[in-house]
């Protein structure tokens, strides 16, 4: 479904990725783990095509189409979701109508009929159950006025909504207390089938106590220095990172 | 007006050649340049008739009759001190020997070629006020220029404090006149303090150059205790290079007409400036601050906190603009003006402005005019305070968060003190901490 | 002259986001250029004025003589030849206008065009329509069943001749004809415009639109509308505006007055999309205009609303005197400037009576090249006991070539009154269209629903059919101007 071939990027000339290979298939659920400052952020924005950075070599392709050239919408309507780990503020514009003009582009480009707002209102009662949320966060304006939890969840009904085939969760966890962490994860579980993916950006291996990945990938320096099952998560939650730094350096100097 | 006061002999005195140019440029523009009226948008607010109605006469003397110059001096600035009386440098009243090597503060003529040169490339440049002849007139006119220079890395830890004092028996005129050089990586902190003898009737017309090198830090602070009945008129401009940080604070407490405008001039990438006033008006004192904040390049932040308490028929005008220029991306800044009216006759009339033509910019201002809460004169109020004492406490509070940001102890201590007596006419004793 | 034919007008209109554009062909009686006592008098003569009037406009004339064309407004443009102006210009037909039939159908056939269909059958339920064609009422709608309701709506022109008394009693009573340049302007020479009178305890049971079109290329427009609320009356009343794309200047100077008795509420909202001239700054519409209303009776309420998205340069300022003890005033504005456009637009709130309370909301949007200005007036005199006032005024900049101005004015004589103002300047965020964007939102509609975002206060102040169309009319302004 996704296959990141030797991917370089810059942000403000400073290197960020220096090249990254990875390959995920539907139904798999890869986590993406390092230190602070490793790229690993910076990695799923650059699938969700954030145009703060540069893409200074290699492809990007999802369901074997190159797309570094896409806008962000262009990405999404594909089926690529990015859950922000800040998920921003939008003042004046209500969530209720953001989600329905989100589902709408993403059904509309798959040739299904778009949902008219009581068509909606049955729709998105099913997912808010799914993210125990009230459906008064649907009257308010994105985001304002969230708790970090709020904003956490609702990024998860957008991801419910949208249905997307992959979701790049960027530290979704960080900042969750255990109650929140659960109802995401749940939700998360849920979502979950054999036909979409997830990438799990995160530092900590907490919530992979809650949703069980195929694969983990250690991400140190802008580049994938290991990659193995889920016991590797484990590993790292004992040891840290620091042993797989040293060996990078190693590696490096070699 | 300032036209009559002008004296030709006295322009043509002059320590070295480009300050006389200087002067007879700045003449020359004195009788070019009309006086402000009620009719100028900037002055709308105003009346100048204290300033055209008395028959102001120039000082003849820098003596001292009547009062204690020395009750004024600053502990801090106990040997880093300049007194200037009546415009007349007192060389015997000033003791600048706390002050670091190769660190300048005097006459002109006294000074080193370095600073010379420094002072002749940046004098009259800073202060480009050109809708009025304050400035000019100050130039052509003014008696001695008191000369700050700080070298290169070196860190002045004793605050300057230059004392302008006015004391006479007649309605005199005297010009202030203070130019600060700040070298790169330099930090120092000036109070320039303006008192005069009570009751007495005069015109301060004081201009202020502040020129701040690559990442320099001055801390300039004006308090303006002048005679409840006297006209003060101020211009304090800075330069900014890149790094710099100049961070102003003007207390006005006194003068019956005190004209204030203070202008920074960012000029280069990542610096900062802070632009604070407190005001406090009361009997018929009008205080007018019209302050610049000029944005002239990229990634600058500035801040400016305004604050004003206006009781008895006391009257506060504040005009203050924020320009960012064109492509002076990245500029943060803010802008906030507060006012406590306090009396039936009092009046504040307040706008702030913002002037932007960077798209990448982030400025924002506020203005509020009102009283004390009642809810926090309530919660005073019910745990036993009297109605006066709340109300000082509730003042004093207002007032603070500009007092409290001026690095000079005594100096805070002193304001603290002032702005307690001036917000209350009653007996009431309160102890106010030391913050 | 170079004006473009209809078909080519609409056909360029479509092209340019201006879809306004086109001019009507329509035979003109026109008065021969530029303004003096005989002008007056015949314009005058003309609508069969009672001798009051004349005096009126005369007096007017007189110290508009003796005035200079103000030059504080933040904005830049050439002077106009006053005397190089058509003051009066009308479509050449009948001049009495019994019913719809009688309208030139060329003039229906435009408003139509233009979205404002007149024939009754086809109105939004419940708007009532005075269209104004160049300087004439030509033709009101739902004027007999407003009859009933004992609501008078009509054009000036009739008011003056069916109801003078009541014009003589209100007209300049709140713009006095001295008050400014172009008020006094007006005040000589306006032609029409509208008038409405609520009388009494009577709730207006629709909302009142006028309609403003200016289609003869030489001519000005000063229309003049008067609008009064007796005790315990209310009211809602729209306008909108548009013009045909010409290379010269033309000059709108408008006139509107407001007042409320006790107990009553006016509420005046206003689409304002003036051909803006093209996107090097030729042409377009100067809009000075003069909108005053006074909350003369205790407990009254008036309400401006704006969206204005036209016009090469706007200088206006709705403005709301609060005499009255427990009046309110209100003042919610969009601004929005593109390509070279001016605007130096706000309010004034003049706090007289006790516990007067006003609420300013100004939103800038500046786009291209433009200069867009929020300048306002709050001011609470000594006897405004316990009166507030609350003031947000925000900026947003698209691209880096506008500008943006804040310049309130904030004036306390009370000691028991507060004001509050809050102004911000920000650019557009890109991070907010990124994550719009991730959404599955096109750049243009991510840029669109965040400036409906930073507008919507309000948007929400408009009927609902204006609000739908102010929101289109600033996605449609803002086309192109990002990236």
């Amino acid at each position: 479904m996704l296959k990141i071939i030797d991917l370089h990027a810059t942000v403000e000339g400073e290197k960020i990725l220096k090249g990254i290979n990875l390959e995920i298939n539907k139904g798999e659920v890869h986590a993406i783990m390092g230190p602070n400052g490793s790229g690993k952020s910076t990695l799923a924005k650059i699938v969700a095509g954030h145009p703060a950075y540069e893409v200074t070599g290699g492809q990007i392709l999802f369901e074997g189409e190159d797309i570094l050239e896409m806008d962000p919408d262009e990405r999404a309507r594909m089926g690529i979701f990015l859950a922000f780990q800040y998920p921003v503020e939008v003042p004046g514009v209500s969530n209720s109508m953001l989600i329905r003009q989100a589902v709408n582009a993403v059904r509309s480009e798959r040739g299904i009929d778009e949902l008219d707002p009581l068509e909606f209102e049955d729709f998105i009662e099913e997912k808010l159950k799914l993210v125990e949320m009230d459906d008064k966060f649907l009257d308010r304006s994105v985001n304002e006025g969230f708790s970090g939890g709020e904003k956490k969840r609702n990024e998860i009904l957008q991801l419910a909504s949208m249905e997307p085939r992959l979701a790049l969760m960027d530290e979704t966890d960080s900042g969750l207390d255990i109650d929140a962490l659960r109802i995401v994860s749940d939700a998360v579980n849920k979502i979950r089938n054999s036909e979409n993916a997830f990438m799990l950006v995160t530092h900590y291996q907490r919530i992979l106590n809650y949703i069980t990945p195929d694969k983990v990938h250690v991400l140190i320096n802008g580049r994938i220095v290991k990659s193995g099952g889920k016991e590797l998560a484990l590993q790292l939650e004992e040891k840290g990172y620091d042993w797989l730094m040293k060996d990078q350096l190693v590696n490096g100097e070699a | 007006m300032l036209l009559e006061l002008v004296d030709n002999a006295l322009v043509n005195t002059a320590a070295n050649k480009s300050l006389m140019s200087a002067r007879q440029n700045a003449y020359n523009q004195v009788q070019s340049i009309p006086f402000p009226t009620s009719k100028d948008e900037d002055w709308r607010q105003i009346s100048l008739k204290p300033l055209t109605s008395n028959n102001f006469v120039a000082a003849k003397s820098g003596d001292v009759t009547s009062i204690d110059i020395k009750n004024y001096i600053l502990k801090e600035a106990d040997a880093s001190h300049i007194v200037i009386v009546n415009g007349f440098y007192r060389d015997d009243l000033s003791n600048v020997s706390g002050l670091p090597e190769g660190c300048f503060v005097g006459k002109l003529g006294d000074a080193p070629a370095h600073v010379v040169e420094a002072f002749e490339k940046h004098y009259s440049n800073v202060a480009t006020y050109k809708s009025d002849a304050f400035v000019p007139f100050n130039t052509a006119m003014v008696r001695e220029t008191v000369i700050v220079y700080i070298p290169k890395e070196l860190k002045v830890e004793a605050p300057l404090q230059i004392l302008y004092a006015t004391d006479a028996n007649e309605n005199i005129f005297s010009n202030a006149r203070t130019f600060i050089f700040a070298e790169r990586h330099s930090d120092m902190t000036i109070v320039e303090d303006f008192v005069g003898k009570e009751e007495s009737i005069y015109f301060m017309n004081a201009v202020t150059e502040t020129v701040l090198s690559d990442e320099s830090h001055v801390t300039h602070i004006k308090v303006q205790r002048e005679s409840t009945k006297a006209t003060h008129i101020s211009r304090t401009a800075s330069l900014l290079a890149r790094g710099s940080n100049y961070n102003a604070y003007t207390i006005s407490l006194g003068a019956a007409l005190f004209r204030n405008e203070p202008m920074a001039l960012v000029d280069s990438e990542n610096a900062h400036a802070t632009l604070d006033g407190l005001v406090i008006v009361n009997g018929n004192q009008v205080s007018d601050t019209h302050s610049i904040m000029d944005h002239l390049k990229e990634n600058c932040t500035s801040h400016q906190l305004h604050k004003v308490i206006a009781s008895g028929k006391g009257k506060s005008v504040f005009n203050g603009k924020i320009f960012v220029r064109k492509d002076s991306q990245l500029i943060d800044s803010f802008q906030e003006n507060r006012n406590l009216l306090l009396s039936e006759k009092a009046e504040v009339f307040t706008k702030p402005q913002l002037e932007i033509f960077a798209d990448d910019v982030k400025c924002s201002h506020g203005a509020t005019i009102g009283q004390l809460s009642e809810d926090e004169m309530f919660y005073l109020q019910s745990r036993g305070l009297s109605k006066t004492t709340a109300q000082q406490l509730l003042t004093y509070g207002f007032a603070l968060d500009v007092i409290e940001n001026l690095p000079v102890a005594s100096l805070r201590e002193k304001l603290s003190h002032d702005v307690a007596e001036l917000t209350t006419d009653s007996d009431v004793e309160v102890t106010y901490l030391e913050s | 002259m170079s004006t473009l034919s209809e078909a080519q007008a609409v056909e360029v209109a479509a092209s340019k986001k201006y879809k306004y554009g086109f001019k009507t062909d329509i035979q003109y009686e026109d008065f021969p250029k530029g303004l003096n006592e005989d002008i007056i008098r015949k314009i005058s003569e003309i609508k069969g004025e009672p001798e009051f009037m004349l005096e009126f406009r005369l007096k007017a004339y007189k110290s508009w003589l003796e005035m200079e064309e103000p030059e504080w407004p933040n904005v830049e443009y050439e002077k106009l030849d006053y005397q190089e102006i058509v003051y009066h210009s009308q479509p050449k037909k009948k001049p009495k206008l019994n019913s719809l039939d009688e309208v030139d159908p060329e003039i229906l056939e435009t408003y139509e065009k233009l979205g404002i269909p007149l024939s009754e059958q086809k109105m939004l339920a419940g708007v009532a329509v005075d269209a104004v064609f160049d300087s004439v009422s030509v033709a009101t709608t739902f004027k007999e069943k407003l009859k009933e309701a004992g609501v008078i709506f009509c054009s000036m022109t009739e008011a003056v001749k069916d109801y003078p008394e009541l014009v003589k009693q209100y007209l300049g009573s709140v713009v006095p004809s001295s008050d400014n340049f172009f008020s006094a302007l007006n005040s000589a020479v306006f032609s029409d415009g509208s008038f409405v009178f609520v009388p009494k305890g009577v709730k207006c049971p629709m909302e009142l639109s006028t309609y403003f079109r200016i289609n003869n290329e030489n001519s000005g427009q000063f229309e003049r509308t008067l609008i009064v609320a007796e005790e315990g009356a209310s009211v809602s009343y729209l306008e909108g505006c548009t013009a045909p794309m010409f290379d010269t200047n033309q000059l709108h100077a408008a006139v509107v007055e407001i007042v409320a008795l006790d107990n009553s509420e006016v509420k005046y909202s206003t689409v304002q999309n003036w051909y803006p001239g093209d996107e090097n700054g030729k042409g377009g519409i100067y809009n000075f205009v003069t909108k005053r209303g006074i909350c003369k009776g205790v407990n009254s309420k008036i309400s401006w609303t704006q969206v204005e998205t036209g016009s090469a340069i706007t200088w206006k300022y709705p403005s709301v005197i609060l005499k009255g003890d427990n009046s309110i005033g209100e003042f919610y504005s969009v601004a929005l400037t593109n390509d070279m456009q001016q605007a130096d637009t706000g309010t004034k709130m003049i706090h007289l009576g006790k516990n007067t309370k006003s609420t300013i909301v100004s939103k800038g949007i500046s786009a291209g090249k433009s200069q867009n200005s929020y300048r306002g007036l709050v001011k609470i005199g000594p006897k405004a006991n316990g009166s507030r006032n609350y003031s947000v005024c925000d900026s947003m900049l698209i691209g880096s070539d506008c500008g943006a101005h804040t310049f309130p004015y904030i004036e306390s004589k009370n000691n028991t009154s507060s004001i509050e103002h809050e102004a911000t300047t920000s650019k557009i965020g890109e991070d907010q269209i990124f994550y719009l964007q991730s959404r599955g939102m096109s750049e243009e509609d991510a840029i669109s629903l965040i400036i409906n975002g930073f507008c919507k206060e309000v948007f929400k102040e408009l009927p609902m059919e204006f609000a739908v169309e102010a929101q289109k009319l600033l996605a449609i302004k803002l086309e192109g101007s990002v990236g």
